[in-house]
């Protein structure tokens, strides 16, 4: 329909119910157009809100002047309202606005706009009553909302990387701190068996030595001989033992009397299979 | 409790104006949205509201359930509803507009949701209202979000007299596939006031 189209308000006005006046003191933008989509009323907030007044647009198409109305779907879902058919809703996110209104930014109105039917004073004609909500604030406040949950949420994930990597290093650190406490032991181990041996192989021969000297000896009585031979034998054990401390090549231990680990000088004389 | 009588001819019948509903909601929504959305044609059933509490909580699983909801009052009173799990709502608005894999259903998918809803309600209730020559006097659509336990204790769920025609349909999007619930909540005498004007109107 063009603009040469357009009915005069006061011919329209007469189908009008009284008392839309009312619906200036609503502080939602209301619009009241019939089945031409030619606007009946138009509130005080509309008008504030688009700065268009009620004299510009009473009576003329509202599609021609609004665009943004003429969205593929928009006529095929209003015209059913024109047959008292269910109100029709217009969501803020998939619409944006219907009636562009520019606020006090510059920045447009996002608007939640519901379509319904509204009996004329006719017999089964009905018209479109079109309440349009300021979701503007709402919309910034759910932006916001998911701007900072995103944030919290990659805070959480970055967060949660940190701590993996912490522990991984922790293990590690772990590791090598027994890896070296090992190996000190083992070194001074080594020291430790090393001088001790040394220390014991001196008397040690000597001691070998005095008792093959007394061996050799046709004096010594038959009863004195056995103990010699005792001495022998031990002596012999300890040289056995000091052969071991000086083989020691790893540190392992074994358990001891009151839960105590004493070096096992069999295990840690004998190499290992790596 | 009453009982309803209530023949294959009358559920064919039904399933029929639902069918139709449904393709227009589609044929809107698809219109509107850049992606193609398909919707089967619904399968169609009367149950009492003590089944379909059954019914809702397996449809729901462990979710609360996502829906919009439109009454109407007239010749036969009511209220229709399109129903998903909540998660299964949220993912359908994530396509719809674009936003990836984020699951919130926050005020503005839910608003989103609401207008989905209310395409393909009003192509249903349309349908009925049209076919059947009924006029109906709606209240603005809603959205509920709540656990199946306590959506079946809505009033117009709960009364022991009401029944519940459930239309299960299929919605279709690219490679998404998810299951949609539409149901119409009536009392007994107001599906008996629908098969009559049924009857009356396709001669059965």
């Amino acid at each position: 329909m063009s603009q040469t189209d357009n009915i005069p308000c006061s011919n329209l006005f007469q189908h009008c119910p009284h008392g839309y006046q009312s619906l200036d003191y609503v502080p939602v933008g209301i619009c009241i157009f019939d089945k031409n989509y030619h606007v009946l009323f138009w509130n005080k907030c509309l008008a504030q809100w688009s700065h268009v007044d009620k004299s510009d647009i009473v009576g003329k198409n509202i599609i021609e002047k609004f665009h943004t109305l003429n969205s593929p779907g928009f006529k095929e879902r209003v015209d059913y309202v024109f047959r008292g058919g269910p109100p029709v809703l217009f969501s803020s996110q998939l619409h944006r606005n219907t009636i562009p209104c520019t606020l006090s930014d510059g920045s447009y109105m996002i608007q939640k706009t519901v379509i319904s039917s509204i009996p004329s004073s006719k017999e089964e004609e009905f018209f479109a009553l079109m309440a349009i909500e300021n979701a503007t604030e709402l919309s910034r406040k759910v932006s916001e909302y998911r701007r900072l949950r995103n944030q919290a949420m990659e805070e959480v994930k970055l967060r949660k990387e940190a701590e993996e990597e912490l522990r991984r290093y922790n293990k590690i650190l772990v590791e090598n701190q027994e890896i070296k406490m090992s190996e000190e032991r083992l070194k001074v181990l080594l020291e430790m068996s090393g001088a001790t041996a040394h220390e014991l192989n001196q008397p040690l021969m000597t001691l070998l030595g005095t008792i093959e000297l007394m061996n050799m000896t046709q004096t010594i009585p038959e009863e004195a001989l056995k103990y010699i031979n005792n001495i022998e034998q031990s002596a012999k054990r300890i040289a056995d033992i000091v052969s071991k401390i000086q083989k020691i090549r790893q540190y392992q231990t074994r358990k001891y009397l009151n839960n105590i680990s004493i070096i096992d000088f069999n295990g840690s004389s004998t190499p290992t299979q790596d | 409790m009453d009982k309803i009588n209530i023949s294959s001819e009358h559920l064919e019948s039904i399933k029929e104006l639902c069918n139709i509903g449904v393709g227009r909601g589609a044929s809107v929504l698809n219109t509107m949205l850049s992606c193609h959305i398909s919707l089967s044609v619904p399968n169609v059933k009367i149950i009492s509201s003590s089944d379909f509490k059954e019914e809702l909580k397996l449809f729901a699983k462990e979710n609360s359930i996502s829906a919009v909801s439109l009454a109407f009052q007239g010749k036969i009173s009511g209220s229709a509803q399109l129903m998903f799990p909540t998660e299964t709502a949220s993912s359908l608005i994530a396509v719809l507009v674009d936003e990836g894999d984020d699951l919130d259903m926050d005020a503005l998918r839910a608003g989103t949701f609401c207008e989905v809803g209310n395409i393909v309600l009003n192509g249903v209730m349309g349908s009925i209202s049209n076919i059947l020559d009924l006029t109906f006097d709606y209240s603005v659509p809603e959205y509920i979000e709540t656990n199946p336990e306590n959506f079946v204790k809505k009033p117009s769920v709960a009364q022991d007299d009401s029944h519940v025609l459930l239309a299960r349909t299929r919605f279709t999007i690219d490679e998404l596939d998810i299951d949609g619930d539409i149901a119409l909540f009536m009392q007994v005498g107001a599906i008996q006031a629908l098969i009559e004007t049924i009857e009356k109107k396709f001669e059965l």
